[in-house]
């Protein structure tokens, strides 16, 4: 809904102070917004393309004059988010199919990060990748919102909820139950919340 | 030798066209002179620019089986045009492909009204076409065209084999090669085709790009029935019947998969053109009709199976080499 891609039934949405609503996935992108979905797989990225096609996919229309996409351009930009999220690969030709699960889940973040996105939703970044994978997704998380980026997490893992957030909204059946500051941060009120007990 | 296997199977239409061709033109004199292939070029311009159409929608991982009755309307209609009415010839080209165009936004309208893929809308549009196109013309073949239209197609250039519908044809291919390989709107049909939901998911307009898609098949659908029409010189329902199957296998033996998001244009062409020189080459063995529809039936569910077993040997490579990487990364733990 936050992206457009779902019309939303009820309510009001401000980007930057300015009252928006998007008709599609696209609007959303030319406003700075980019999902990384939660199944990066089947939603999130182009797995039988390489790398170097998968960063810029999100850009192809900025990297283009006159239509065409500059090859120099797209391999400046990929070169770029390879090294700056640390993307471990042999080469920027390589399929993303082939990388490991916290390499890919890299790669959405660099798609993101390369479409000039300020408001970065992450849906369930950490879903299927080990533990190291995990703290370096964290560090960069932490490193983008301190570089001035909007980030909505949306998590079912408690810990990553509690550990990262600064502020908590608790959906039940699509209505906002409740909303946390840091200070009233606990275990117990988020699951009050998320099972509709306390209203 | 690996360099050449990779070329071998990336480009495979070109190899066994290549070979096809060496076979002819040792078996058949005059194969190779430039008249010869010229008029092999002229035959089937129709079919390459049809091809240009069609492989938009596949590398975009869906399919159109309407393209052969859908051409023959376009036809018939043109060829009424020409003999019953005194609207100047420039005139009813531009209309017969501005009602291509419509008939191809019409059926993308149904697939995003209905919300099913294309191919089988069309299939149920190409009975319903093959339908009006028999009643529009009672069945008879629309013929006598006037000689000015017929040029449109007919007319030489430099070489009285070089017609105007192979510059065409070559101008129409180049272009959409180029728009494929090069453009942003090329790598967009490449998402789609690659992970549609990905693509909708990563700002792509994917009803819009299927709009577009959806026109420029039109385009050249109806470019191709005013170019088919002026080099028989008739017009009949049943003209193109059947363009769909042959252009579908063309793109198949030019490696576009079924399920989209791959191939080359170059390729493509390959595809067509052996296809042509296969019914060619069968027709001048004098084989009976019906036993080159049994061949080109075959020929099709080879290349179906083909896909589908380099597919599945893809998935295993991939899993094979991804153990690897990940067992060579252990050891360096270790």
């Amino acid at each position: 809904m936050l992206c457009g891609d779902v019309k939303p039934v009820s309510g009001t949405m401000e980007v930057k102070g300015a009252a928006r609503r998007f008709a599609s996935v696209s609007e959303a992108v030319d406003a700075g917004i980019a999902l990384m979905p939660e199944d990066r797989k089947a939603e999130g990225l182009f797995m039988d393309y390489s790398i170097d096609w998968n960063i810029p996919s999100m850009s192809f229309k900025r990297l283009a004059r006159f239509g065409i996409v500059s090859q120099k351009r797209v391999d400046a930009l990929t070169d770029k988010y390879v090294a700056a999220l640390k993307i471990k690969t042999p080469s920027t030709r390589q399929i993303v199919r082939l990388l490991s699960g916290g390499n890919q889940q890299k790669v959405v973040v660099a798609r993101a990060l390369a479409a000039e996105s300020d408001i970065l939703i992450f849906d369930e970044p950490t879903r299927g990748i080990d533990v190291g994978a995990k703290q370096e997704i964290y560090k960069l998380m932490n490193q983008l919102a301190e570089d001035g980026n909007a980030i909505i997490m949306i998590t079912s893992d408690m810990e990553e909820l509690l550990g990262m957030s600064d502020r908590i909204v608790v959906l039940y059946e699509g209505r906002k139950t409740g909303e946390l500051e840091k200070n009233e941060f606990s275990q117990d009120r988020v699951l009050e919340l998320a099972s509709g007990i306390a209203s | 030798m690996r360099k050449a296997t990779d070329f071998c199977q990336k480009n495979l239409a070109v190899v066994l066209l290549v070979i096809a061709g060496v076979i002819f033109s040792l078996t058949t004199a005059n194969f190779l002179s430039v008249t010869n292939i010229l008029n092999i070029l002229n035959q089937n311009a129709y079919m390459l620019i049809a091809m240009c159409g069609v492989s938009l929608i596949m590398i975009g991982g869906d399919l159109d089986m309407s393209v052969g009755y859908h051409m023959s309307i376009c036809g018939v209609l043109c060829a009424m045009m020409l003999t019953r009415t005194n609207i100047p010839i420039w005139l009813i080209v531009i209309m017969t492909i501005l009602l291509s165009v419509a008939l191809a936004i019409f059926t993308t309208f149904l697939t995003e009204l209905l919300s099913i893929p294309r191919i089988f809308v069309t299939i149920g549009e190409a009975t319903l076409f093959q339908g009006i196109a028999y009643v529009i013309t009672n069945s008879k073949t629309v013929s006598d065209l006037p000689v000015g239209f017929k040029q449109i197609a007919q007319g030489t250039v430099l070489h009285p084999s070089l017609t105007y519908a192979t510059l065409m044809m070559i101008v129409c291919v180049c272009v959409m090669g180029f728009v494929l390989s090069k453009t942003y709107f090329g790598r967009h049909v490449f998402a789609m085709g690659g992970n549609l939901t990905a693509a909708r998911l990563a700002g792509i307009n994917v009803r819009k790009m299927k709009y577009v898609i959806g026109i420029l098949i039109g385009f050249f659908v109806g470019a191709a029935a005013v170019l088919l029409i002026g080099r028989t010189g008739a017009a009949a329902a049943n003209t193109a019947a059947g363009v769909e199957i042959n252009v579908l296998t063309g793109i198949l033996l030019g490696g576009v998969s079924i399920r989209g998001g791959e191939g080359k244009l170059s390729n493509c062409v390959a595809g067509i053109l052996l296809v042509a020189l296969i019914s060619n080459g069968m027709q001048l063995a004098g084989w009976n009709p019906y036993y080159q529809y049994i061949a080109k039936g075959a020929i099709m569910l080879c290349v179906l199976g083909f896909d589908m077993f380099q597919m599945r040997r893809r998935s295993i490579l991939n899993n094979q080499r991804k153990e690897e990487t990940a067992r060579s990364k252990g050891n360096a733990v270790k």
